[in-house]
Parts: structure tokens; C-alpha cells; sequence
């Protein structure tokens, strides 16, 4: 069933979930998934005897592509709860950016450590009046209860964990309500609970702020892992392993070369499921030379995240392939198209921005720390001196995000347009320095003011303060 | 190792004080007659603020606050970051510099005095004040957020926890904040002043000062008291004997950063070209990540310019700096606005140089 | 402190959980004189006759609008509403105010809970004593114009389904800032600054009250660099009382500290020193001398402003350019922790306007002009 191939891609092993979750929730669950992604991929007819995702997904802890420490600490957590015996719920906060492996991890290492796992879906029903507020949170709640007695469902095997990743919308929309659901939980449940937030990087709804503010997370003692971002290492680590499975069974599929994996490493952005699906893209395509090419004319605008498969395609034409480097090395040396005696940039703006758009700050941050070694001219160098010293000054204005956007679009311009006698050479691009106060003020002996520093080694012939040379 | 001269001969009392005698009789009547007030000691750095606060404290709560003992204290952030902070306190005050821990600031005020006002005094004898003291230091460093804060947790704990607020400049404090304190302006103290001063630490350390020395290092340190005192130690150790003058007069010691700093002007106006700059960006980089203030740096680099830039240019050079200024408040990159400004001068500099060649 | 009252009356930490009714009285004693001698009845209130007329028919009876009071601070917007208050309402005032400022937490939240839960409450219209009393509930809210629009426009709908019950009264200095439909709901009072005699009879009075020895010429310079601000004339008198002591007078400097305000000198050196063609060196080693007396940068360029548009010997068209240097200086250095470059920047500007010939300044000009141009040419 194609439905339950979706599922294990996006849950891991597909057996586990299906049996814990209750029928009715199970049901719907199921509709709304199937309606949306099967009609994404019209289903390959000659691919069916080959399950994808269900091969690549990961099986054991070996293969999760995630950073062993942080493996490490959530193991260590599971196994400490499983062996508590406290009557009281342990509660533990994933937080990390979308396609990390927070789901996989939780699930491969309760999979290795024969623990159940109870995920709560949000109940998407026809009967409307689930839908309403309190229906929706009252059916929460009951999770945790029934999961205290549900042994009849489990498969008589006492350790078990609870997974929350889809909060209730309204709980979203009134935090207080989910406070009072953990205080309920934190005293009449028994099962660990681990709860899962996506970092957002936009300005929208942020869970972890919203849901786990500082009191919190101390009342109920959760402790929190938070994932980074997939590794540049682990991930090619993680398509090597895709590639060679496929290439264990080479019916059914096209391979994809090595430029095409490169192509895709580079523009996955540490998101390993973001660069699963444009694997299994290439794969089913086939002819990459053809879908490269052919993708080129079509404009592929919308942003990743919203629609990943539109999105990995554009990443996937080599030439659009904008890592913050590449994007960097564009503003840093523009190319101009002449026109007459006017000229024009040669490049599409518009697209430039929008990559950098989810970090204003820091993208200006780089420029400023390379642009000096692109320019030839004392002059040139003034006016975007000017100009970046001028987008910083709107960049300290982070609650609009309007702003930020502006400030970027005047910094990016400035930098690309007042850059008049380029020097064209091979520059390594640095990172933006931080500066940190050496010099706590308040410190054992005598507090002096940084400025003092000097006399002060004189004194004491020491080198507490830093020297000048 | 002995203490130096600047701590050993701090003055403990506001009666013991050498100089704004009248203030310091003001101050103890404001002690013993009234309610208390929040505190907001400004004045330039090594007038003596921090000297006066210690002596308002002992007069407060008596010899006890002279106990001190430094501790760590752990703040955990929204973000989930914990942030270790060091505070300096006795039984009865608690000392931060908020500015330490940068963005955190908001949540360090917050909590600390959160929790110093909730925790009541038990069992103070001989202690008629039920209020703790929290004392901030550079509050001029602290973001608008933190202060807008202050501001709020100022209002709620009055009950029981008053501030002494500590400030090098009044303008960043918002006007919310100065409208609830009492104001001390704590000036520097004058040549003649810092000299008798030099004079009568020397006679406590056996030593003999002669009066030109004493002059000379007066006036070299801007009003700045303690600068004063070190240099004063600093020449005895290098040169032994402070009462006679044995050949040339020996030059004041210059603080090895202010040198690092005119030697960076010279620099910019020695040439003027990209790797110059590139040069001079390493040479900025290397005084703020050594805990130089950044106004510091540019109030001292602008003076150096000015002294060697033509009279032309200066106008224009000053409005630039006044607007890198204004604009290096605004953010907390200053880097960035001290090389526009850098630029800016090279090119303003480079110009009168070629209209002087045209002149020719 | 004015606050400390108000916190304790939220429930709010602060002086509610204080232990002791002992500490409690003798921080009683030693109230804020602006709490002490707040009016106590509306006609206290000095000098705002529209909104005093409005108050009375009120008390005598009338039906309270929604109201709002606007005007620069220390003009009696809190004493009026609270006087107001006290006297509808009697022993029962506690019960019946809500009164919130911008020092308590009030986004939108509030406005929901806080706000709606009190003026949901159902009140009776007598006093304990069996005094009639409307049967209503104020919420005063201070700083209103500190309030998100977010939190106003929430504020809309629950002002206009609780008037059986509610009143609220919104205390601002600038009207501007609440949005159109809160304003267009409430009665506006403008509340001008207070006459200068008003205030000093209103110190003379407390003097006398408390036993503070001032000379005349004293509290008058006192009233008058509080600028009409009652609440701050009233705070630096109780300050300088403090600082002096008891029975010893209150001197200039006292007050000026206070007020922060900086001595003619200092200002009428930095024009002088302006109208003449002077060394840079010079102009630095003045400010510098200026920074180390510490005067707050905004003081000196208020002060500067004030004796430059009085000065009799600059020109206007000077004094209007000068003008446009002086308000950009002044604003920039409102966040400076370096006023040392924003005081040279102006010093030297002025110095440039006052000294050289306006023609030769022009040419200057355009020829700077011109050169910016070139150079961006190159």
C-alpha cells in the first residue's frame, strides 16, 4: 500500500506507529496524508517492487545521520527513564531544524532498546466538533491517560515513551492551556514524554519560545536537546550509504552520478530528508542531463520548505546551486552586462536576496568581513563602508523583519554596485570575526578599568591585561 | 603582593573623602534623614564614583558591607542559554556588571533583583534598613530593553530593595530611569586637587614628591584620579626616588593602547590605499577584542587625527565622526562604523592632499 | 515611589507580601511628599477647570464618561482621576479601581484577563455605610500611550460591551499615540503645564508643612527649571531637603544638582568660545574640561539653545543654521556614550558659522560639493 510507504517515510518503521495509534485517529490520519503527497509523485508504475524510502531509512543507530554526541546524550536519557521507577512523568524537549533526524533518532534508538513509542497525531476528523478548541485538547489529555492503561494495545511490554510532534492547534493558540495539560500529565501519567519543536528560523509562530518558556522547563524539571543542523561530513556519509544500497538492486532504478550527488549535497543545507527526496527525484527521472537542463528555463521560485520538491529542483540545477558561499562570491564579484553606455548587474537580484533573507544579519556580517580584499579603489571602498555601516544600523531593528529585508537589499546593492575597479583574483572567504570581552570587570584583585590594563602589569609584573605590541 | 597604592588608600568614609566635601555632607544627611532613594552616580571614569558608593554603603548598613566575597551566579536565558555572571557581595549589597554578559543583560537585572527583593532579610541585627542594596555598574552599557526593565522591577521592589545605578555618561540612561533617581554628579577633581592627593599618598608611604612631578602627572591624566595614583606608583617602581630630579625629566608613562592608537592615525595618514585600511582593520579589531571601549577608541583616534589633519578638512572629518558615532550607539557591531569612518577620513585626507598638489 | 502605592494595591510583590505592619508605618512616615500632598479632592486640583467642572457634576450625580487626559507630565492627570475617585467612591475605592501603568506587564493578554475579569464584576450602588455610590468601576490606565496598538485595538470592544459597569480613564502625554477609535470613545481633556505661580505656592505651602528653610529667589529658580512640571518640582524639593538636612537652607547648587541643570558658566564659555577663530587644540581642551564636570550632554545642548535664541548679538539667519546643527548634535548624542565627538562636531560647526564670512562658506561648500562629485566620478 502506497499509503503506508508514505507513512514510513515520514514516521521510520511504519509497524509501530499503525498499531499505537487508535483506529479512529489512524484513519484520518492516514486520508489526509495520501491525499496530499501521492499526487506530488504520480506513483512510478516500474518502481513499486522497490520500496525507497523503506530501504533508505535508517535501521539501526549506525545509520542516523546524526552526531554521535548528541546520540549519545539522548540515549542516555531514554535508558535513565526507562529504569526510573518514579511514578512521575520524565519530560525531555527536542528542539532542531527541519530534517535533522530528530524523528528517525527517537525512534531507531527505541527501536535498539525495545521501548514503545506512542506518537499523538492531531486528530483531523469530519466530526467538526473535535475540531473546536476544547475537543481537540480534551482528546490530548486523554492520550496520556490512556496511554497509562492501554497495555491492552501494547504488546505487554511495560517500557514505553510518549512522542509529541503535532501540538494541537489549540494549544498553540493558547499556551496556558498546554501549561495546565503538563501539571495534569506531570501527575497522573507515568510514561516519559518527549517533545518535539522544529526551530523556525522565520518570525512565525516559534514553538519552543511559545510552549517551553524558561519557568517551564524548570517546573517540570524537562531537560532539552537540541539537534544542529545535519553535518556537511555525516551527510555525504548518508548519501554514500543511499547510493550504494541502490546500487545493490540496479533494476529498477536509474543511478544517479556523482555530479547529481554532489549537486545535491551542496544544496541540501544540512536537511538529510530534504536531500533524500531529491535523490529519489534523480532516481526516478532518470536523465539528469535532460531534467537539469529543462528546469533551467522554468522558474522554480517558491521557497524551500513549503514545497520541498519544487524547491531541491532548483537547488538541483548545478548553475542556481547558491550555498552561502557561492552567493557570497556572486555579491563579492559581480558581473556587469553593458547596455549602451549605462550597464547593468548581471544577475537576478531578486533571487540572491531571497537566499540570504533567512539571516540577514549574518550574510551582512560576511560581507563586511570580505568585501575590502574584492575592491581596488580607496573610494569604492568608502561608499560601501558607508553603505554596510548603514545597513547595520537597520539590522538593529530585528522585530521587523521588512526592515531586515531592506537592510539586506541595501547592503547586497551597495556592495555589488559601487564595486567599480573589482580585483579579480582567488580570495579565501572568512567568517566574521566575534569580538569577546577578554576582560571580565568584575575579577579577583584589584578592578581596574580596561584602559588601566597597562600600569597595572607594570605593578605586578604580570600579563593579566593584554599588551600592545 | 601588596596592594596598590589606589586600593590601599581608598578612602572608607564619606567623611574621610578628599574631595566635593560638600557633597559628601550632603550624602550623609540624605543617609540619615530620609527614605532612602534610588541612587544614579555619573561622572567620567577615575573621578571616584565607585569610592563614594562604598562610602554611602558603609554609612548605610555600617562596617559589614566592607566584607565582601565574590560568587557566580547562573541566569537561565528564554533561549534556554545559561549565563554565568560574577557578582561582588557582602550581607547586605550585591554588585554586577550587567553589561558583562552582553544581550543577557535583561535577564540578569531581572531575575537577580527579583530575587534579592524576595528574599527577606532575617535575623539583620543591629540593622534598622530593611532594604538590600543592588548596585549596577555601567548602566550606560545596558541595552533600551534591559533598561525599560530596570525600570519596571525598580518600581515593583521598591519595598524592599533600593539601587545605586553607576554611569560614565547620563545619555543613554533613558529618561524613565533619571526621572526615578536621585541624581549624584560626581565630577572630576581638578589638577590641584588630584596633586595634593599624589602629595599625601606619598607622605602615608614614607615618600617624598616633588611638587612639579606631582603637577606634571596631574595634569597628563585628564581628571582621572586613578590613572593618577598608578602612573604615580608606576614612576616610583621605575625610577626609585620621587623627590629629586636626576637629569631630564623623565616623560609620563603613556598607556600602552593610547600609543597603539596614535600609532594607528599615523598609519592612516601615512598612506592611504586598501591594504592600508586592511591593516588598520586588524589594528581595531585587536583594541576591541582587548576590552577597549569602542567610543574610547574612536574619541582617541579622532583626537589624533584632528592633531594632524589640516584646518580644511577638520569640519568635515568631525561630521563624519559624529555620524559613525551616532551610528555605532545605534548596534552593537562597531567594528563595521569605526572602518566606515576610517575610509571616510582616508578619502577625505587623500583629497586635500591632491588639491594641495593642484595648488602647487 | 509614586509607584510603590500602586504596586501594593495589584497585589503584586512589592509592599504587599512585606512583613511587618511595624516596617509598614514607618515607611508610611517617610511617604513621597508628591503622594502626600496630592490633591484630595477635585477641587484641589489646580488650574484644569474643563475637566474639574466635568468631575463635580459627576460626584454631585451626573453619569461618568469614558475619559481621556492628556498633556506633558506632572500636570495632575493621576492626582485629578484619583481625587475623583475617592471622592465617588469612598472607603470602597479599593475594590472599585483598577488602575494599571506601564510598569505592569500589558500586552494583549491583560487587556483580555486582568482587564475583562475586573470590569465583568458586578458592583452595588451603595457604600457600606449606605451611602449611595454609582454602581460603577474605573480602570485607569496610565501611560496609555505606552500600550501596543495591538493591546489598544483589543481594548476597543471590551470599553464599549462593559459601559453598563465600567469607566476607564486613559492617562497619556500624547494623544497621538492612541489610535483613532479609543479617542473618538472617550471625553478628551487637555491638561496644559501648570502656571509657574500655581507651583510655587504649591512649594511654599509644603515648606511650610514640612519645615524646609529656602530662600525665595531659590524655589523661585526651583519652579522654574522644572518647567511646569509639578510632580518634578515637588521631587527636587524633597531631594534637596534630603541632601541639606534638617534646619540648615537649601542652596542653588542643591537645586541645580538635582535638576541636573548646568551652570550659566560653563554654557556662555561654550559660546564665547564659538565666536572666536580659535585653535582646535583649544576648542578640545575646553570639552574635554567640560566632559570631566559631567554634565548630561542634552542639558548642555538644551541650555545652548535656549541662550542662543535669546542672544542678541547672532544674527537670525545664523542662528537658524546653527539651529539645524544644534538639534542633529543633540540628537545623536542622545544614546552616546561619547559625547566628546558630538559637543566637538557642534563647537567647531559654530564656530565655522559665527566666524566665517557666509559667502566665502558657500563657495567652500560647493566646491566640497564639487569634489565629492569628482571623486565619485574617478
Amino acid at each position: 500500500m502506497s499509503a503506508k510507504k508514505w507513512k514510513v517515510f515520514d514516521f521510520g518503521p511504519a509497524a509501530y506507529i499503525t498499531e499505537e495509534v487508535p483506529i479512529s485517529k489512524r484513519k484520518t490520519k492516514d486520508e489526509n496524508v495520501t491525499s496530499v503527497k501521492r499526487y506530488k509523485f504520480s506513483s512510478p508504475g516500474k518502481h513499486k517492487s522497490f520500496d525507497f524510502f523503506k530501504k533508505l531509512a535508517p535501521h539501526s543507530p549506525e545509520d542516523l545521520m546524526v552526531h554521535p554526541k548528541k546520540l549519545q546524550e539522548l540515549e542516555g536519557w531514554i535508558k535513565t527513564v526507562v529504569q526510573s521507577n518514579k511514578m512521575k512523568p520524565e519530560f525531555l524537549l527536542i528542539s532542531g531544524p527541519t530534517g535533522c533526524g530528530k524523528t528517525s533518532a527517537v525512534q531507531i534508538l527505541c527501536k535498539a532498546l525495545n521501548i514503545e513509542l506512542a506518537e499523538w497525531t492531531n486528530p483531523i476528523d469530519m466530526d467538526y466538533d473535535v475540531m473546536k478548541g476544547s475537543g481537540q485538547v480534551a482528546k490530548f489529555m486523554d492520550f496520556f491517560s490512556e496511554s497509562k492503561y492501554c497495555s491492552l494495545f501494547g504488546k505487554g511490554n511495560s517500557k514505553k515513551i510518549l512522542l509529541i510532534k503535532d501540538f494541537p492547534n489549540a494549544i498553540i493558540r493558547c499556551p496556558e492551556e498546554f501549561f495546565s495539560v503538563l501539571e495534569h500529565i506531570s501527575t497522573n501519567s507515568v510514561h516519559p514524554v518527549i517533545f518535539m519543536c522544529t526551530d523556525s528560523t522565520t518570525n512565525e509562530i516559534n514553538l519552543q519560545r511559545l510552549l517551553f518558556p524558561d519557568e517551564i522547563m524548570m517546573k517540570h524539571c524537562i531537560a532539552h536537546i537540541s539537534f544542529n543542523l545535519c553535518a556537511a561530513t555525516l551527510l555525504k556519509k548518508g548519501m554514500k550509504r543511499a547510493s550504494d544500497i541502490l546500487n545493490a538492486c540496479p533494476e529498477s532504478f536509474h543511478h544517479p552520478t556523482q555530479t547529481t550527488i554532489d549537486a545535491i549535497l551542496a544544496s541540501s543545507m544540512g536537511d538529510i530528508r530534504c536531500a533524500m527526496n531529491q535523490l529519489y527525484l534523480a532516481c526516478i527521472i532518470g536523465d539528469q542531463n535532460k531534467f537539469v537542463t529543462k528546469l533551467k528555463e522554468g522558474k522554480a521560485g517558491s521557497k524551500r520548505g513549503k514545497n520541498v520538491s519544487t524547491g531541491s529542483i532548483k537547488h538541483m540545477a548545478r548553475d542556481e546551486a547558491l550555498g552561502l558561499f557561492h552567493g557570497l562570491g556572486r555579491v563579492l564579484n559581480p558581473k556587469r552586462k553593458n547596455e549602451g553606455i549605462a550597464w547593468k548587474l548581471d544577475c537576478d537580484l531578486q533571487k540572491l536576496v531571497d537566499e540570504f533573507s533567512i539571516q540577514p544579519a549574518k550574510f551582512t556580517s560576511f560581507l563586511f568581513e570580505n568585501y575590502l580584499k574584492y575592491f581596488g579603489a580607496l573610494g569604492d571602498a568608502q561608499k560601501t563602508a558607508d553603505i554596510l555601516s548603514f545597513s547595520l544600523g537597520l539590522l538593529e531593528n530585528w522585530e521587523n523583519h521588512e526592515l531586515l529585508l531592506m537592510a539586506l537589499w541595501t547592503a547586497v546593492s551597495g556592495v555589488m554596485i559601487f564595486n567599480e575597479h573589482k580585483v579579480s583574483k582567488w580570495n579565501q572567504i572568512k567568517a566574521p570575526r566575534k569580538i569577546e570581552r577578554r576582560i571580565k570587570s568584575i575579577e579577583e584583585g584589584p578592578r581596574l578599568h580596561p584602559t588601566d590594563g597597562f600600569y597595572y602589569n607594570i605593578l605586578t609584573k604580570s600579563s593579566k591585561y593584554p599588551v600592545f605590541k | 603582593m601588596s596592594m596598590l597604592w589606589v586600593d590601599k588608600y581608598r578612602p572608607k568614609e564619606l567623611s574621610a573623602l578628599d574631595y566635593h566635601i560638600q557633597q559628601a555632607e550632603e550624602l550623609k544627611n540624605l543617609v540619615e534623614h530620609s527614605d532612602f532613594p534610588h541612587l544614579l552616580v555619573y561622572g567620567p571614569s577615575g573621578a571616584g564614583k565607585k569610592t563614594r558608593i562604598m562610602c554611602i554603603l558603609k554609612e548605610l548598613f555600617g562596617p559589614g558591607v566592607e566584607r565582601l566575597k565574590m560568587e557566580p551566579i547562573t541566569v537561565t536565558t528564554p533561549s534556554n542559554k545559561k549565563v554565568e555572571i560574577m557578582t561582588v557581595n557582602s550581607n547586605y549589597h550585591i554588585e554586577i556588571n550587567p553589561s558583562d554578559v552582553g544581550i543577557y543583560d535583561r535577564v540578569v537585572v531581572m531575575d537577580l533583583i527579583k530575587n534579592i527583593a524576595q528574599t527577606q532579610q532575617i535575623g539583620m541585627t543591629g540593622n534598622q534598613r530593611d532594604f538590600k542594596v543592588v548596585l549596577l555598574t555601567e548602566v550606560d552599557n545596558l541595552t533600551k530593553d534591559a533598561q525599560h526593565a530596570l525600570r519596571r522591577t525598580m518600581e515593583k521592589y521598591s519595598a524592599n530593595c533600593r539601587l545605586i545605578l553607576c554611569a560614565t555618561s547620563l545619555s543613554p540612561v533613558i529618561p524613565a530611569i533619571q526621572s526615578r533617581c536621585l541624581p549624584i554628579r560626581v565630577a572630576a577633581p581638578s589638577v590641584s586637587e588630584i596633586a595634593t592627593i599624589l602629595q599625601s599618598t606619598c607622605e602615608k608611604e614614607d615618600l617624598e614628591l616633588r611638587p612639579e612631578l606631582a603637577e606634571q602627572i596631574a595634569t597628563a591624566v585628564n581628571g582621572n584620579l586613578r590613572r593618577a595614583l598608578l602612573i604615580c606608583e608606576v614612576y616610583k617602581m621605575e625610577h626609585g626616588d620621587l623627590s629629586e630630579q636626576v637629569g631630564e625629566p623623565l616623560p609620563i608613562p603613556e598607556p600602552d593602547w593610547k600609543v597603539f592608537v596614535v600609532q594607528t592615525a599615523s598609519l592612516i595618514t601615512s598612506e592611504q590605499s586598501i591594504e592600508n585600511l586592511m591593516a588598520v582593520r586588524e589594528r581595531l579589531y585587536e583594541l576591541l577584542s582587548n576590552g577597549i571601549p569602542p567610543e574610547i577608541v574612536l574619541k582617541e583616534l579622532l583626537t589624533a587625527l584632528l592633531m594632524k589633519c589640516d584646518k580644511h578638512i577638520i569640519p568635515q572629518v568631525l561630521r563624519e565622526a559624529a555620524l559613525y558615532e551616532y551610528r555605532m550607539t545605534q548596534g552593537n557591531k562597531h567594528i563595521v562604523h569605526l572602518e566606515a569612518f576610517v575610509t571616510k577620513f582616508m578619502c577625505l585626507y587623500q583629497r586635500h592632499l591632491k588639491s594641495l598638489m593642484q595648488g602647487f | 515611589m509614586h509607584s510603590f502605592l500602586k504596586s501594593g494595591k495589584l497585589g503584586e510583590a512589592g509592599s504587599s507580601n512585606s512583613p511587618t505592619s511595624g516596617s509598614a508605618k514607618k515607611r508610611l512616615k517617610k511617604l513621597q511628599w508628591v503622594e502626600k500632598y496630592r490633591p484630595k479632592t477635585v477641587e484641589d486640583v489646580v488650574e484644569q477647570k474643563d475637566v474639574v467642572a466635568v468631575l463635580k457634576e459627576c460626584i454631585s450625580g451626573a453619569d461618568l464618561p469614558n475619559m481621556l487626559f492628556y498633556g506633558p507630565p506632572g500636570t495632575g492627570k493621576t492626582s485629578t482621576i484619583l481625587a475623583a475617585a475617592h471622592q465617588l467612591f469612598g472607603d470602597l475605592y479599593k475594590d472599585r479601581i483598577l488602575e494599571l501603568n506601564a510598569s505592569d506587564e500589558r500586552g494583549i493578554q491583560v487587556i483580555r484577563d486582568k482587564i475583562k475579569t475586573f470590569s465583568q464584576l458586578t458592583v452595588c450602588s451603595a457604600r457600606a455605610d449606605g451611602n449611595p455610590c454609582p454602581a460603577l468601576k474605573i480602570i485607569i490606565l496610565d501611560e496609555a500611550d505606552a500600550m501596543t496598538q495591538a493591546a489598544q485595538a483589543a481594548l476597543r470592544r471590551t470599553m464599549e460591551k462593559e459601559t453598563k459597569t465600567t469607566r476607564f480613564c486613559l492617562l497619556c502625554n500624547y494623544v497621538s499615540r492612541i489610535i483613532e477609535p479609543l479617542t473618538s470613545r472617550c471625553t478628551k481633556f487637555r491638561f496644559k503645564p501648570l502656571n509657574q505661580s500655581f507651583i510655587l505656592e504649591r512649594l511654599q505651602a509644603i515648606c511650610k508643612q514640612e519645615k524646609v528653610l529656602v530662600a525665595e529667589n531659590i524655589l523661585n529658580v526651583l519652579v522654574q527649571e522644572s518647567g511646569g512640571d509639578m510632580r518634578r518640582a515637588i521631587t527636587a524639593l524633597q531631594s534637596c531637603a534630603n541632601l541639606q538636612g534638617k534646619n540648615s537652607h537649601i542652596t542653588l547648587e542643591n537645586v541645580y544638582e538635582v535638576l541636573t541643570v548646568v551652570p550659566e558658566k560653563w554654557v556662555a564659555n561654550f559660546l564665547d568660545l564659538c565666536r572666536k577663530r580659535t585653535d582646535i587644540k583649544q576648542i578640545i581642551q575646553f570639552i574635554n574640561e567640560l566632559e570631566q564636570q559631567a554634565y548630561p550632554t542634552h542639558k548642555i545642548f538644551e541650555q545652548l539653545n535656549v541662550l542662543l535664541i535669546e542672544s542678541d548679538t547672532i544674527s537670525e539667519p545664523l542662528k537658524a543654521e546653527i539651529g539645524e546643527y544644534l538639534a542633529e548634535s543633540s540628537f545623536r548624542s542622545t544614546c552616546s556614550r561619547a559625547d566628546f565627538t558630538h559637543l566637538l562636531d557642534f563647537a567647531v560647526h559654530t564656530q565655522e558659522i559665527l566666524t566665517v564670512d557666509p559667502e566665502a562658506r558657500k563657495w567652500e561648500q560647493q566646491e566640497n560639493a564639487k569634489c565629492t562629485i569628482i571623486q565619485g566620478l574617478v
